[in-house]
């Protein structure tokens, strides 16, 4: 019930903010498409989505936060997410579709690299692990994995400028209803590489 | 079981994990499977998508991918499909080979499709003992056979008599007529290179109209090797990306105590010089024949050694399983330059760590590092493809191997490193590294060249995960490999160590115990006793015959400043004492009440099910096991290498390999006492161990509806079985197996076999060798 509660605060809180918090629940699964461009005002390159249901014993299945669908990337490869316009990324939940691995990101604007990560943030198939950069201002995610096979990706947060904080709020409550249902510890880290 | 004592064995491993490639779903990888086959000396040819290794002992085998291996035939025999059409067979068609090499096998076959369109098998038989040998040709118009023989091209060992080149044959100087390589040079000109030991190893010029070698050559010029250098295995590779013909050959000897290693030399031209990364000319390589037979040390120090034997060992707290994953004596490879993706694949027979004779075939990628040499992948082929990496994910803990540059029968274990962020290199080794272009590595140590190669994800066998690797190689032809651990905090790795470290059973211990004092990523562990004089801080144990000893035994694992502390508690029993003793009174309990009771299984050790019911027995009651159950007895029973097992059976049936007693450290591991054991003792009772074989044939087989008394005895290798009291086999080297305090127990089942069927009473098991006349009283009593 708690869960609930601060779920339907959280979008409370982006829906009056004018906030998104992307669940892909309103996309058909599908193991080969790929989303279009436009979705949700974002270029979405090598992501699909999936339902929770496809693979029962997989990282999609344990890697859904909200709705049915997550997104993954396409035959384990690397992806890019971009929006013309420039975005800020806060973070999203991750899980390794298959087995425990790696990612990292970076950030670019123009073509110009903002933000990179310098250290690699670890996912398994257990439990959603909420990741953090709070990039501002980028117009291009690019998300990059060590084993190149699948990963679930929920909850992309990308909040209109201004909201950032009031999301963090909400954010942290959202953290603790995650750890809670997972009797996990999902580890936000900040990435350390951000380049000027 | 494993019911091929030898090598030829065919061995079947399943990962449920998946692999990451190009052909994988979009949204779901194709799940990894190796099917694996033995077929030593692979020598391998492509014919449209199918891949073929041809080897010694006629054996053969062929996949499309790399990793699922179809056995096609194996061992000399009338019946072997390569040769069998109609009537004829290999020892008919081949009788003249046999004959001259005065043996019934065959040895490293090579089999090249020429321009007629046919297959051409270089075959070779040698007498084994002295390089009395023969090498011909067998054609075929397909290449599974029937191969049609087309005669002898070399002969060897003519002991006393002229030689191809005119001379007496000497064996010092003259090749070896065995494990031929026959290869098209990058212009289209045929060769052949040969040769094992004795000369050296010898290339010929051949016709390709005919196969054979063109006249007036002898046998042809050495590029290395003689007075009796162990060089074998030769195998020349053109690469296109470098322009260079990589000749490979095995170092040392085959077998796993052999130290075999697979080296490399290269050069511009098909019949040499060729020379290791030093600059070193191949053909200067030679035993000193004033040093005893087999002078390693004088050929060790040359060659670009690229794989001997290692173990990237699995430390406490690592992910997976059992030992790790590595070879014993990987050699005698061949290779393959896929000209679509310019992939280039090593193809070779490997033994395994703890598996002790048995083999299969092993293929890893080949990538050619800064200087043109060729690295080893080093991990197993599953398909993966060289690219370009990112920094991340290659920094952080590594389990490093240095093959070094011995001949040695020593397996190279692990070590952990760390490739900083700041590039530094700590651990088990201090130095630098650098990512260098895409996908490069060079790694500076103290005392060497840099070692230059490529990083390159691949399959942790073991950890049933992708992995990073590295591969490289310094000027002084050293190997160094690399697999990689995803990254983990201190307390995280103290926590996986200390939840996975175990002392087993420690209710009744009687022996040294192994206190594990280092798991994964150089956590340490360091051991305080309650009582020192009865358990050191070192594990070692000494019992009091004066009765039982509680001792408490605290873990202090610790990686940099973290630490956890973990206890446990050790029952010392008696000096020398019964450890356990089942009576089967109408139940499974010791009635010593020491360990725990048995439990009923069904038909394998791991099966649920089953029933044990009870009948009159020697002593009391005893239990019927009906040929579909069996027991399972405490973990840890026997944890030494000194002990005693004597029971009293009375068989309902004879079947080979239905085990009475069973204990197994793993599943390669085991001892089992067998009423019938298999054909090599002629079907009598034996006491067996595997893998590392030990058959122990009791020259006959206990009777059918009669009770037998059986016991066996081991101190330290030394064994004896006995029936009825009478000694009925003593030998020596039994393995030690019971090396821990984790040992699984069984009664009439194993992993394998059908079980037992009859009747068992009065187990009894013993922490020490009993003597001749203490088993006699055993069976009086």
């Amino acid at each position: 019930m708690k869960h609930i509660i601060i779920s339907l605060l959280l979008a409370a809180c982006c829906a009056s903010a004018h906030a998104d918090v992307i669940g892909f629940d309103d996309l058909a699964s599908s193991d080969t498409a790929v989303i279009a461009d436009g979705y949700a005002g974002f270029n979405w390159t090598g992501v699909g989505v999936i339902g929770a249901d496809a693979y029962p014993d997989s990282g999609y299945a344990s890697g859904v936060v909200s709705g049915a669908n997550v997104a993954f990337n396409h035959g384990g490869a690397t992806v890019t997410i971009s929006n013309a316009g420039g975005f800020d990324f806060v973070g999203a939940f991750f899980t390794s579709a298959w087995y425990e691995q790696e990612l990292s990101f970076e950030g670019s604007r123009d073509g110009q690299l903002l933000y990179a990560t310098d250290v690699s943030y670890v996912i398994d198939t257990i439990a959603p692990q909420w990741i953090e950069l709070d990039w501002r201002g980028i117009d291009t995610l690019t998300i990059y994995n060590s084993s190149g096979t699948q990963w679930a990706m929920d909850a992309f947060t990308v909040p209109e400028p201004g909201t950032l904080a009031l999301l963090g709020i909400a954010g942290v409550g959202w953290l603790v209803t995650r750890r809670r249902r997972h009797d996990a510890c999902p580890v936000s880290r900040r990435s350390s590489g951000s380049r000027p | 079981m494993h019911h091929t004592l030898s090598c030829l064995g065919t061995w079947a491993v399943l990962s449920s994990a998946l692999l990451p490639s190009l052909a994988a779903a979009q949204a779901a990888p194709a799940p990894i499977v190796f099917q694996n086959a033995a077929v030593h000396d692979p020598s391998v040819i492509k014919v449209g998508d199918m891949f073929y290794v041809f080897g010694s002992h006629l054996a053969a085998a062929k996949s499309r991918d790399l990793m699922k291996w179809q056995q096609i035939s194996e061992g000399v025999s009338a019946s072997n499909p390569l040769f069998l059409n109609g009537a004829s067979n290999v020892f008919t068609e081949l009788a003249e080979t046999f004959d001259w090499a005065q043996s019934t096998t065959l040895w490293a076959a090579d089999v090249k499709r020429m321009p007629d369109g046919k297959f051409y098998m270089y075959y070779n038989a040698c007498k084994g003992d002295s390089p009395r040998s023969a090498l011909g040709i067998a054609v075929s118009n397909n290449i599974e056979g029937p191969y049609v023989d087309k005669g002898i091209i070399l002969k060897s060992g003519m002991w006393g008599q002229p030689s191809h080149d005119g001379t007496i044959y000497d064996a010092l100087k003259h090749p070896n007529a065995v494990d031929p390589h026959v290869f098209s040079d990058n212009a289209g000109k045929l060769w052949m290179i040969y040769g094992s030991y004795s000369g050296g190893i010898f290339i010929m010029a051949m016709n390709p109209a005919t196969g054979m070698p063109l006249p007036g050559q002898g046998y042809g010029k050495r590029l290395m090797g003689g007075n009796h250098a162990r060089i074998e295995g030769a195998y020349v590779m053109y690469s296109p990306a470098t322009s260079h013909y990589y000749l490979f050959t095995s170092f040392g000897g085959l077998d796993s105590t052999g130290g075999y290693n697979m080296r490399v030399a290269r050069s511009l031209n098909p019949d040499g010089p060729y020379v290791d990364a030093q600059g070193n000319d191949m053909a200067g390589v030679r035993s000193d024949p004033t040093k005893p037979l087999f002078d390693d040390a004088s050929i060790a120090p040359y060659g670009v050694k690229l794989m001997g034997s290692f173990l990237f060992e699995r430390k406490l707290g690592d992910t997976g399983a059992g030992i790790g994953t590595g070879y014993v004596s990987p050699g005698h490879n061949s290779a393959y330059v896929d000209p679509a993706s310019g992939k280039h694949f090593l193809i070779f027979h490997a033994r395994f760590p703890e598996r002790g004779e048995q083999h299969e075939i092993r293929t890893h990628q080949l990538f050619m590092n800064a200087d043109g040499w060729p690295v080893v992948a080093p991990r197993r082929y599953t398909g993966e493809t060289l690219g370009a990496v990112r920094r991340e994910f290659v920094q952080g803990d590594y389990m490093l191997v240095n093959h070094g540059k011995d001949i040695s029968a020593a397996i190279k274990k692990s070590q952990h490193i760390a490739l900083n962020a700041d590039g530094t290199i700590t651990g088990a080794v201090a130095g630098s590294w650098l990512l260098t272009g895409s996908n490069g590595i060079e790694i500076r140590l103290p005392g060497a060249s840099p070692y230059k190669g490529v990083f390159v994800n691949g399959w942790d066998e073991t950890a049933k995960a992708y992995v990073m690797t590295f591969s490289a190689l310094s000027r002084e032809g050293v190997a160094l490999f690399g697999s990689r651990l995803l990254p983990r905090t201190e307390a995280q790795t103290v926590n996986a160590v200390a939840a996975e470290l175990s002392l087993g059973n420690t209710s009744a211990v009687t022996a040294n115990l192994a206190l594990p004092t280092s798991g994964t990523r150089g956590a340490t562990i360091t051991w305080t006793s309650s009582n020192p004089a009865v358990i050191s801080n070192t594990g070692v144990v000494t019992s009091l015959s004066s009765g039982d000893v509680n001792v408490t035994l605290t873990a202090r694992i610790a990686k940099g400043s973290t630490v956890v502390i973990k206890t446990f508690v050790v029952t010392v029993r008696r000096a020398g004492g019964l450890l356990a003793h089942y009576t089967f009174d109408g139940s499974l309990a010791d009635a010593g009440g020491i360990f725990a009771a048995g439990s009923v299984t069904g038909n394998r050790i791991d099966a649920p099910g089953g029933s044990i019911a009870y009948e009159a027995g020697v002593k009391g009651r005893a239990a019927v096991f009906n040929g579909a159950s069996g027991v399972r007895l405490p973990n840890g029973l026997i944890a030494s290498h000194n002990y005693s097992v004597a029971l009293w059976l009375k068989p309902a049936a004879l079947t080979a390999f239905s085990t009475t007693f069973f204990g197994a450290r793993t599943t390669e591991s085991w001892v089992s006492l067998l009423p019938m054991g298999h054909a090599g003792v002629g079907g009598a009772s034996m006491l067996w161990s595997g893998t590392a074989w030990y058959d122990a044939g009791l020259g006959l087989n206990i009777p059918i509806g009669r009770w037998s008394h059986v016991a066996f005895t081991v101190r330290n290798g030394a064994l004896n079985v006995y029936v009825d009291g009478s000694k009925r086999f003593a030998g020596t080297g039994f393995p030690n197996v019971f090396t821990n305090t984790s040992g699984v127990f069984a009664l009439g089942v194993n992993w394998w076999d059908a079980p037992y069927q009859g009747a068992m009473d009065d187990l009894r098991i013993y922490g020490s060798a009993l003597s001749d006349a203490d088993i006699a009283a055993l069976v009086r009593q």
